[in-house]
């Protein structure tokens, strides 16, 4: 395996100020941030946001109007990276009439792996995706439009990672994915980190991105919302929000406290009812020991308090708003 | 920098061999040659059928007193030894007699015993007519014959009159001359006149096609890489420019192996023709054909690498703009009425290879790579003219290379509608 010469950098990935303009719009304005080695970031943002854009910029199939990627250490533009890295294209693709084992030793030579011990490298992936071996049949010799969706996925996949690439970039990995193998893509992303491995993956499923990111951009409309670890973006977005819980309906002392608008903001997340269970965003000033501890003052009966992180789904409606889902313009993505 | 060439190599070899293996590629180069060796057999061998059928039984009425249509008889019946079943023979003494024998002769040929029936008599002799009459008078071969066996035989009566001795008189009108063509330019002596012309028309027209169905094979391999966004994953991995030029050089292969195969098969059909004729009872002509020295093959083999490697940037360029088989159909007409319209030409040039047209259309370099080995093939050409059309269309094709790969680069990650001009310029000025 190529070893990283010359890059003493802890970063997988930094984009400097890219930007990338079509003749009718633009696809990525000014885009910057960083990717730590042996991380899974997640690219995150609707339709037409420009993740295919970045991903595509980054893997040098085209080039920034401005601004520079670094790769690994290296200028993505430097040839001798593309060995380094595994792609897994959003539309997927391959050479129909070939046969399975011929397209990955094809991807495999392009990836420069020697042609010696190949086919045993490919073996072993085909046997790791139950495509061969084992008492199944044996799918290496058939023609790729022979085989069921599902198959071609996973012979793709095999194409993306038979070289154990530093850093592997998967667009939309999950789309058109079964429960069955999107699992076993989850565990496939979990054991390249395991093995220090960079997995960056665009998807516009929030709650797959909470799950498996260390961290996360989110952009929209060409342009970055937000960027940072998956916990400090909850953070800084969920300081305000307090689940309760109570043993018995509250007292009317404890109401009266949960409506105080020096405590909690009016139209409260979870309308306040005279329910067991709700959500309750913190007044501007308040602090949630405050609350706290009034609530113990009161003497009611609490049975959980907990501040509450929003989902990654709700920060993004949050932050991008219906509006920005709505622009999905395919192909640009 | 060592990875590169081990690379385009890697994408070289995937379009060479998915292709070489492919049934298309078998039936083309070893059926096309069969083919057209079928076309170059089977003519002769349906006239010799014809000509046998329709030289059925021919009678001679002779009314003459030295027995000239005797003469005709054994030269229609090619000596002595001939075929005494096809020609009849009848003398007739007086005039009522010969009328009497042509209402039978008629008779005959229209109950289909008889194909025709000569009369031959004093009279007519002088007067330097004879008569035939027969179902097979528009038979041009036959009729020549006919004409050449009584002039032979009026010529050896001729002689025996004039006091020559029989076999002298035979012999002298037995003379017989074959016309040989030889084309002669100011360049020197060329290919033997039809047999050369035919020979150029071969290379023009093999040339035609195989540029035309691999430089189109590239168009439908860049749609194909399109259509199945495979194109992505391969860019992941090499750049366009490696990608493209992968794939002109490896159907390009493709091209130069069916171009080789179907020499070496040419080469043993022209060897197996004189047999093969035999087999059917057909006389093979005697057919000799222009020599291809190694520097003419040198010349014809770069035309056809320059030509296809113009012709597929420009397939390319049709493949990159494109997203259906439909669009492509369409968007290809261009290119393809280049190609048709240079081959239009090629009857105009074997008429006149020396001439404006031919000179013109040697320097284009979009008809260049057929016109010049099509008259490379007909007659040598000066350095000056080889030289223009080498340069031209090396230029052309850099060139033309270039836009293609700035286009295709843009294009074939671009799915959907066909661009315009505007905007497919708009492509290549891109970053």
């Amino acid at each position: 395996m190529a070893t990283s010469i010359g890059s003493s950098s802890s970063d997988a990935l930094v984009i400097t100020g890219i930007s990338k303009r079509y003749a009718h719009h633009v696809a990525v304005r000014d885009l910057s941030l960083r990717v730590p080695r042996g991380s899974v970031y997640g690219l995150l943002g609707p339709n037409g946001a420009g993740k295919t854009s970045t991903i595509r910029m980054v893997l040098n199939i085209m080039a920034p109007d401005t601004g520079s990627i670094t790769v690994l250490g290296c200028a993505s533009t430097d040839p001798g990276i593309t060995d380094r890295l595994g792609y897994l294209p959003e539309e997927r693709g391959l050479y129909r009439k070939m046969r399975v084992r011929d397209v990955l030793r094809f991807l495999g030579r392009l990836k420069g792996l020697p042609a010696v011990g190949l086919d045993t490298t490919i073996d072993a992936w085909l046997e790791r995706f139950a495509l061969r071996g084992a008492g199944g049949e044996d799918w290496s010799a058939a023609r790729v439009d022979e085989l069921s969706r599902g198959m071609q996925q996973k012979v793709q996949f095999i194409g993306a990672l038979m070289h154990d690439p530093e850093l592997v970039v998967l667009d939309e990995p999950f789309s058109g994915l079964d429960p069955v193998n999107a699992q076993a893509l989850k565990d496939t992303v979990a054991s390249l980190r395991t093995r220090g491995r960079t997995v960056i993956f665009s998807t516009h499923v929030m709650e797959n991105a909470e799950r498996m990111c260390d961290a996360v951009c989110i952009i929209a409309r060409g342009d970055k919302v937000l960027d940072g670890p998956v916990a400090e973006v909850r953070a800084q977005h969920g300081a305000r929000l307090v689940a309760l819980g109570f043993a018995a309906v509250p007292s009317p002392a404890v109401q009266q406290l949960l409506h105080d608008p020096a405590v909690v903001t009016p139209p409260a997340t979870g309308a306040v009812t005279d329910a067991l269970v709700m959500e309750v965003e913190l007044a501007a000033g308040a602090t949630s020991d405050q609350l706290l501890a009034r609530l113990v003052a009161l003497q009611a009966p609490l049975e959980r308090f907990e501040l509450v992180r929003p989902s990654l789904h709700r920060i993004f409606l949050e932050r991008v708003g219906a509006a920005g889902v709505e622009t999905g313009v395919s192909g640009h993505g | 920098m060592t990875m590169i060439p081990a690379k385009l190599f890697t994408i070289i070899r995937r379009e060479y061999v998915e292709r070489i293996r492919s049934k298309w590629f078998l039936i083309a180069t070893f059926l096309g040659p069969v083919l057209m060796g079928l076309f170059m057999v089977l003519p002769a061998i349906m006239a010799q059928r014809e000509r046998r059928a329709e030289s059925g039984v021919v009678r001679v009425l002779d009314s003459t007193t030295d027995s000239v249509g005797a003469v005709i008889v054994s030269t229609l019946r090619g000596g002595v030894m001939g075929d005494t079943t096809r020609v009849q023979y009848r003398h007739v003494s007086d005039s009522t007699a010969i009328l009497e024998a042509v209402r039978k002769a008629t008779d005959a040929v229209l109950a289909g015993e008889l194909v025709g029936y000569l009369e031959v008599g004093t009279g007519s002799l002088e007067r330097g007519t004879v008569h035939y009459a027969g179902k097979n008078t528009s038979s041009l071969m036959g009729m020549q014959l006919l004409e050449r066996a009584i002039n032979r035989a009026v010529l050896q009566k001729s002689l025996l009159r004039a006091g020559v001795d029989a076999d002298r008189s035979e012999s002298i009108a037995a003379a017989q001359l074959r016309l040989d063509t030889e084309r002669l330019t100011t360049r020197g002596r060329g290919g033997s006149g039809t047999i050369g012309m035919v020979f150029a028309l071969a290379i023009a027209l093999t040339l035609y096609m195989t540029i035309f169905l691999h430089g189109s094979a590239v168009m439908r391999g860049v749609l194909e890489e399109k259509q199945s966004r495979v194109a992505e994953v391969v860019l992941s991995s090499v750049s366009s420019d490696t990608l493209l030029l992968g794939k002109v050089l490896g159907i390009g292969g493709i091209g130069v192996t069916q171009l080789a195969t179907w020499v070496l098969m040419a080469t043993a059909m022209l060897r197996l023709r004189g047999p093969l004729l035999a087999h059917f009872g057909v006389q093979d002509a005697a057919f000799a054909l222009p020599e291809l020295g190694l520097a003419m093959g040198v010349t014809i083999l770069l035309t056809f690498l320059l030509g296809f490697l113009l012709y597929a940037a420009l397939f390319a360029m049709v493949g990159a703009v494109v997203s259906t088989e439909q669009d492509a159909q369409q968007a290809q007409m261009p290119v393809v009425l280049l190609l048709v319209l240079t081959f239009s030409m090629v009857q105009g040039i074997l008429n006149n290879p020396e001439g404006m047209l031919a000179r013109v259309l040697t320097i284009v370099p979009f008809s260049a790579p057929i016109v010049l080995p099509l008259r490379l093939s007909l007659a040598p050409l000066g350095t000056g003219e080889l030289v223009a059309a080498f340069t031209s269309m090396s230029i052309t094709a850099v060139v033309v290379m270039r836009l293609a790969s700035r286009l295709y680069r843009v294009g074939i990650l671009m799915y959907g509608k066909r661009p315009s001009l505007a905007e497919a310029w708009r492509w290549i000025q891109q970053r």
